[in-house]
């Protein structure tokens, strides 16, 4: 209830500077965008775009989940790898995306430089959580499993998942969000074809204030949406990993 | 084949728990550490098992040796039921069947969080006795189980590893003299070894009254000033 007072206050503050402004170049009411958002879905041309750009985007994301998953484990019992690794990380971390988005473009066709960004915008973060969940896993639990020889295999199915997990999850809803957009920025500046990118970049090219608000909000739409597809199915895939300690 | 450590070390930090220490166990029986908690008995015991490694000294005999270990803390996996916590650790899919040996069938399919302090302190006795295996440590291995269960649980361990060695880490009189051959006093830190006695009627022979007699042998030697 309060969640929803908060958005109707927000939307008000935007239909009250709105109607301060008055000039539909600047800025549109909310119900003119959400009323242009609604043409726009009721086209197929609409579904294509979106999950042209949910596909290529969110591959990224599933890809950089898994490159942070097992980096973070080889960076972790591997010290050479984490020597080599660790710079590189706090580099892409610091580095402005669109720097890397106009490198991608000179090295990769346009259609790849989305996916790629998105993954190496997410990388970092879920190698940090999951580095941070291994450095954690207890050592009781691990001096038990040398004792009883349980074998590496079943330490990592057993032991090291389970603790790495509650960090995995947090790691990956936090990188969804920052993935998807950079992903959308990417696609701006790179312009595939059917994507959302290209409609935000057409929109500015014409001026259609109108439909650049309504594809943003389609965006916005598109993120909580994930956002909570993702919490529910990391819910699904492991309740009984929340239990932690002893 | 004896256990024998010879020089071994370990410290935490700047605290040298186990400094230049030596000694000789047998090949079977039942050895009690006795001392004060604190005092080094479980780090020299998790030496033993290889649980920990040393900063110097060589321990030898355990190698090849199966090692199983009844931890101070239980050391049951929270994400795993009782059922899945004993057949991990014993590598067999009906090794949970153990749990009846300790009354304690009905846990198989709970989680550690559900059970009390005494049923957690079962499922890791029925670990270690599904495991089994030639050396076993027990580190205060009967907290929270009453005397009936005390009883139920040192006749399983004896049954499982009564070929092999059994460490058994107490500051409980009455524990050791139930369970003990030989019991080894120390004191700390850094550990020291401040005598030991012999028991010549077997453990499991002994009557109420050997007991007792031992138990009162053991605390006189813990009071004098041998300690």
């Amino acid at each position: 209830m309060i969640k929803v007072g908060a958005v109707l206050f927000w939307v008000l503050l935007w239909q009250i500077f709105y109607m301060a402004v008055g000039q539909e170049i600047l800025i549109v009411s909310p119900a003119a965008t959400v009323k242009r958002l609604f043409e726009l879905a009721s086209q197929g041309s609409f579904w294509v775009t979106a999950f042209s750009s949910l596909v290529r985007i969110m591959g990224g994301y599933a890809a950089a989940v898994l490159i942070g998953f097992f980096l973070a484990f080889l960076t972790s019992f591997v010290p050479i790898l984490r020597a080599l690794f660790h710079p590189v990380i706090i580099a892409a971390r610091a580095t402005p995306v669109a720097s890397f988005i106009i490198l991608a473009l000179v090295w990769l066709s346009s259609g790849k430089v989305p996916a790629f960004i998105a993954s190496l915008v997410a990388v970092p973060i879920v190698w940090e959580n999951i580095s941070e969940g291994i450095s954690r896993t207890d050592r009781k639990y691990l001096e038990m499993a040398k004792v009883y020889r349980i074998g590496k295999v079943k330490t990592f199915t057993k032991i090291y998942f389970p603790s790495v997990y509650p960090y995995l999850a947090s790691g990956a809803v936090s990188a969804l969000g920052l993935a998807w957009k950079a992903g959308i920025a990417a696609e701006v500046l790179s312009v595939p074809k059917n994507s959302i990118g290209l409609e935000l970049y057409r929109s500015k090219i014409y001026i259609e204030t109108l439909d650049l608000f309504a594809w943003t909000l389609a965006v916005i739409i598109l993120s909580v949406a994930l956002e909570k597809l993702l919490k529910y199915l990391l819910r699904r895939i492991s309740g009984r990993y929340s239990v932690r300690g002893k | 084949m004896t256990i024998e450590l010879k020089n071994i070390s370990k410290a935490y930090g700047e605290k040298e728990v186990i400094k230049d220490f030596s000694l000789s166990l047998p090949e079977r029986g039942t050895v009690c550490f006795f001392g004060k908690s604190g005092c080094g008995k479980t780090t020299l015991a998790s030496l033993i098992g290889g649980i920990i490694e040393g900063d110097g000294g060589v321990v030898s005999g355990t190698a090849e040796r199966k090692i199983s270990v009844v931890f101070q803390e239980d050391r049951l996996l929270p994400w795993l039921t009782c059922r899945e916590n004993i057949n991990l650790a014993a590598g067999r899919k009906d090794a949970f069947s153990e749990l009846r040996y300790y009354d304690a069938e009905d846990t198989a399919n709970r989680y550690p969080r559900e059970l009390s302090g005494g049923m957690k302190r079962r499922a890791a006795l029925a670990r270690a006795t599904a495991n089994g295996g030639d050396i076993c440590i027990l580190d205060e291995p009967f907290k929270g189980l009453d005397g009936e269960l005390t009883e139920k649980a040192m006749k399983r361990i004896r049954e499982v590893f009564g070929d092999g060695l059994i460490i058994l880490i107490t500051h409980l009189p009455e524990e050791a003299a139930r369970m003990a051959d030989k019991v080894i006093f120390f004191k700390g830190i850094p550990l020291e070894k401040t005598g030991e006695i012999e028991f010549s009627v077997p453990a499991h022979e002994r009557s109420e009254e050997d007991v007792r007699r031992y138990a009162d042998e053991i605390s006189e030697f813990f009071r004098s000033g041998t300690v």
